[in-house]
């Protein structure tokens, strides 16, 4: 899936980048831009995706065009809040490195997460979400769904299955590769 | 270990382990690879709880699933064709600026060879060579002979015309049928730029034909008048006859002799028509207007705009060319470089509008160079110059 969403964006289109790397790339801007400049937040993240677009033919893997992304958004940030003179507390934390690399750990796995969910079939998908986002007990989640609690526990399975069988096979072997 | 350009790899993979661990997938080994990172800095572990804080995280996910990427999406495709679009207009006019530059230097390169070639004087690239252009005759019948290659005589009906020195051509009238020839054969005499020659007509006048100029006339004389046709400037040293009066006429004006020498030139740079009599007498006359004025020696008749304007000159200045000499008084810049355009066959350039009425006096010989006759006047006026070629440019 990302070797495509990174060859259509080479190409121009769009779409794909749009549906599965934007929500994430601008739910990290408006927590990072903080209150003052959360309207801008939206703004960050069009200017890293058309600079990104401007250099498409210097990205070979998905992780590089992210990396732009976001190191673009923060340097955006940053400069936003130098402009207004402002102390936000997370702006001047992003300034350090591994403050921003840990930033970045949080927002890619929320955006794993999301992605799985959104894979899952809708039935699987209610589970997982009470189960392990929310992080309800089996019964909690069998009186939330009005199902019994086995039949919680067979779906929560089946989910947790369905992607563990779904994991990315090209970031299998880059960690293999590392 | 990272640089402000992208993010250490390491990010992706410890979000891939947190993620592993949530779905209950992480293998042992990069477990404890996690586990060590948690432990690496307090930061990570403080990351890895935020991450385990469910009101957080489901806040955030249902964040995600929110955001609507329809207008933000048709925003980008509209400003990418709008920089594709500046892009392509960039890359037109880059391209017409890289085939200006190309332009220029080509134009450049051979600027800076005949630079070369004109001031340097490279030895295969003499100097502008003094004037030695092709002078052509033409016959009745329209053929055309070059008088320059051309070695003994033309012969046209009873008259015969024969080169009797490098640049002279004689007509004699054979014998027979003398005067008798009732049509007349016309001649022409074309002397191209850097050229002079000179003819001894039928009648025995003597013409010296300057550069840029053609004389007409019959190969034999016949009538009452003895008529040639000028453009250009000729010195005319005619032979007695006061039965047969000569006549030169020119685009705007005729002029009428019985014997004398004078000179008419038709090429002044102000478009004047100008003839100056050195002996004898001539009547010249407006061709429009049939103005007429009588020339004593040492005057000079300009027409212009339908006047006369008579004044009193030294004909050696108007004849000296006839002698292999430029003779100027008080002569502007403007004019003597009409002359030397004719002479040498360049083209002069005024950089300085002024420099054009600044006055030269003295006199030069025509075999100088050019740059020996230019290096002569700016001697004495305030002018520099350069050759370029054929391109003579004064400031």
């Amino acid at each position: 899936m990302d070797a495509r969403i990174l060859e259509e964006f080479k190409q121009g289109r769009l779409e794909l980048l749009y549906r599965h790397v934007y929500p994430g790339l601008l739910l990290y801007a408006v927590r990072h831009a903080g209150e003052t400049h959360g309207f801008l937040a939206e703004d960050c993240v069009q200017d890293a995706i058309f600079r990104a677009w401007e250099r498409r033919e210097h990205f070979d893997t998905m992780q590089s065009l992210k990396s732009f992304f976001y190191v673009s958004i923060r340097n955006s940030i940053i400069s936003l809040d130098r402009k207004q003179k402002a102390k936000e507390r997370y702006v001047s934390q992003l300034e350090d490195e591994v403050v921003f690399s840990n930033s970045v750990i949080d927002n890619e796995t929320q955006v794993l997460l999301h992605r799985a969910i959104e894979a899952l079939p809708e039935k699987e998908r209610e589970v997982f979400e009470l189960c392990c986002v929310e992080g309800m007990k089996n019964a909690e989640a069998a009186e939330r769904l009005g199902v019994s609690e086995s039949t919680v526990k067979k779906t929560k399975a089946k989910a947790l299955d369905f992607l563990r069988e779904r994991l990315d096979p090209a970031l299998f072997l880059f960690f293999f590769a590392h | 270990m990272m640089d402000r350009k992208s993010v250490n790899k390491e990010v992706f993979q410890v979000s891939r382990w947190i993620y592993q661990d949530f779905i209950g997938n992480l293998s042992d080994k990069n477990r404890e690879a996690l586990e060590a990172w948690r432990k690496a800095h307090p930061d990570n572990e403080r990351t890895y709880q935020a991450l385990h804080d469910r009101l957080r995280l489901s806040k955030n996910l249902s964040q995600l699933k929110a955001s609507d990427i329809e207008r933000p999406l048709a925003d980008m495709y509209r400003r990418i064709r709008a920089e594709e679009q500046r892009q392509r207009f960039r890359l037109f006019w880059q391209w017409m600026s890289a085939a200006a530059m190309v332009a220029i230097c080509i134009g450049s390169f051979y600027l800076v060879r005949e630079w070369k070639r004109g001031t340097v004087g490279i030895p295969e690239t003499p100097t502008v060579a003094v004037g030695e252009g092709r002078v052509v005759l033409r016959l009745g019948d329209g053929s055309l002979v070059g008088l320059d290659t051309l070695t003994g005589s033309v012969r046209q009906g009873c008259v015969e015309a024969s080169k009797t020195d490098k640049r002279r051509l004689s007509y004699a009238i054979g014998n027979q049928e003398k005067g008798k020839e009732d049509v007349l054969v016309y001649n022409e005499v074309i002397v191209p730029k850097s050229g002079s020659f000179s003819l001894v007509l039928a009648d025995g006048t003597s013409v010296w034909v300057n550069a840029e100029s053609r004389l007409r006339y019959p190969v034999a004389f016949a009538g009452g008048e003895r008529k040639v046709y000028l453009e250009g400037e000729a010195y005319f040293a005619v032979a007695k006859d006061t039965l047969h009066p000569f006549v030169v006429e020119t685009g705007k004006m005729d002029v009428a002799v019985l014997g004398t020498q004078f000179n008419v030139s038709t090429y002044r740079v102000d478009g004047c028509c100008e003839t100056t009599l050195v002996e004898g007498s001539v009547e010249v006359r407006d061709r429009l207007t049939d103005k007429r004025v009588m020339l004593s020696p040492n005057e000079q008749a300009r027409l212009r705009d339908g006047n006369f304007v008579v004044r009193e000159v030294d004909a050696r200045l108007y004849t000296s060319w006839i002698s292999g000499k430029f003779y100027f008084e008080r002569e502007p810049l403007e004019e003597i470089a009409a002359q030397m355009e004719r002479w040498y066959d360049v083209s002069f350039f005024f950089m300085r509008e002024d420099l054009k009425q600044e006055e030269f006096t003295g006199v030069i010989l025509r075999d100088y160079t050019l740059e020996e006759m230019l290096g002569v006047i700016a001697k004495t006026t305030d002018m520099e110059f350069t050759v370029n070629g054929k391109a003579v440019t004064l400031r």
